[in-house]
């Protein structure tokens, strides 16, 4: 499908740009000379290192981004708040566990960013990205009982809503409330705290196992960029994913 | 003092507080994810902390290496604690008895039948 074709590596324009504004920053001088060196060496980098180039803006919605920062850092301060007020009241005790969280997105690089996202608050993080299966394994502290792990549960649902809410295509973006209400309506929310197999959210699926298919069509001219996940032992590589993460 | 000493000693205070809390959770948590959660997060927070109390007694022109340095920390953080965090899991890092559901375990033991 077009979302998840590879645009070839031809040089990204946004890339480079932003290349020479690092390139400036870390000089510290903002002058012509600097811009020149500045735009060689992020073409060396370019060319060395090519990324798959995708047409992903993210200033596309300005709102949205200062929304999803402000969520952010709200959510950075409570959540180091509530570890370390754990951490001390259990004096070092802890208590946690690894949940199955369906993933609200098929493009790789909003999940990226939403991995990183919901790994940035002390406490909880990103374990591993099963791709194929649009399944996460997150790791949260704090969890004793049924009922705060299908709190940490929600709350990884939100935070990955907000981020396909605005990083999202315009696929994405406007389903993302309804798969975040998919996603916790499938919870089985007993009070007896047991592992859980969740399926992935069903657009997600499809639209995976629509690039599947079209993956096979198209035989191997595609040079293998995703990891293919044969056995369930196979999970996606998370280096895969994070490529195009800068 | 004026406002902006104000927020220059409590960006440079509370950032040094989660630092050291942050140390103190790497040498009383049990295991390398917990520590972990310890290690990379709240140094996070407490350099973003420090670096915005730096930044507003600081020229503008000397603030924009701030801007980045914090940009890069938000960026990397997560990465490298969800690499290490991975790798320790495979490798008996963790602490079973800390757990109180693994779906993680249970899926790959699913895979192996």
């Amino acid at each position: 499908m077009p979302r998840r074709r590879r645009h070839g590596n031809r040089i990204a324009p946004s890339l480079m740009i932003w290349l020479v504004v690092v390139w400036m920053l870390l000089w510290g001088t903002f002058d012509v000379a600097t811009a020149v060196y500045g735009l060689l060496v992020a073409l060396i980098v370019l060319v060395v290192f090519p990324l798959p180039s995708h047409r992903w803006n993210i200033f596309h919605r300005p709102w949205r981004l200062v929304i999803l920062a402000g969520y952010v850092i709200v959510d950075l301060v409570g959540s180091a708040v509530r570890f370390f007020v754990d951490t001390l009241r259990e004096s070092g005790r802890v208590s946690a566990a690894i949940m199955a969280v369906p993933v609200l997105s098929d493009v790789d690089h909003v999940i990226a960013s939403a991995a990183n996202v919901v790994s940035l608050a002390p406490g909880t993080f990103v374990l591993q990205i099963d791709r194929s299966r649009g399944i996460w394994y997150v790791y949260t502290t704090g969890v004793r009982t049924a009922e705060d792990a299908h709190k940490a549960y929600d709350n990884v649902v939100d935070m990955q809503h907000v981020v396909v809410w605005a990083f999202g295509d315009e696929q994405e973006a406007p389903a993302a409330r309804s798969r975040a209400e998919e996603a916790k309506r499938e919870r089985d929310r007993s009070p007896v705290c047991r592992p859980q197999q969740p399926s992935p959210v069903a657009a997600v699926a499809a639209s995976e196992a629509e690039f599947r298919n079209a993956e096979s069509r198209n035989g191997e001219s595609d040079g293998g960029g995703e990891a293919g996940a044969d056995g369930p032992d196979d999970v996606a590589e998370v280096d895969e994913n994070r490529r195009e993460d800068r | 003092m004026s406002v902006r000493d104000w927020v220059s000693a409590v960006g440079l205070i509370s950032g040094a507080l989660f630092c050291v809390i942050g140390a103190w959770g790497m040498v009383r948590l049990p295991d390398t994810l917990s520590r972990l959660q310890a290690a990379t997060k709240p140094q996070t927070l407490g350099l973003l902390l420090i670096l915005a109390g730096t930044a507003v007694r600081l020229e503008p022109h000397f603030a924009v290496g701030l801007v980045l340095a914090g940009l890069f920390q938000v960026i990397t953080a997560p990465a490298l604690s969800q690499l290490f965090g991975r790798a320790a899991y495979r490798t008996g890092g963790v602490d079973r008895s800390t757990l109180v559901v693994d779906e993680l375990a249970q899926r790959l033991r699913s895979g192996r039948e």
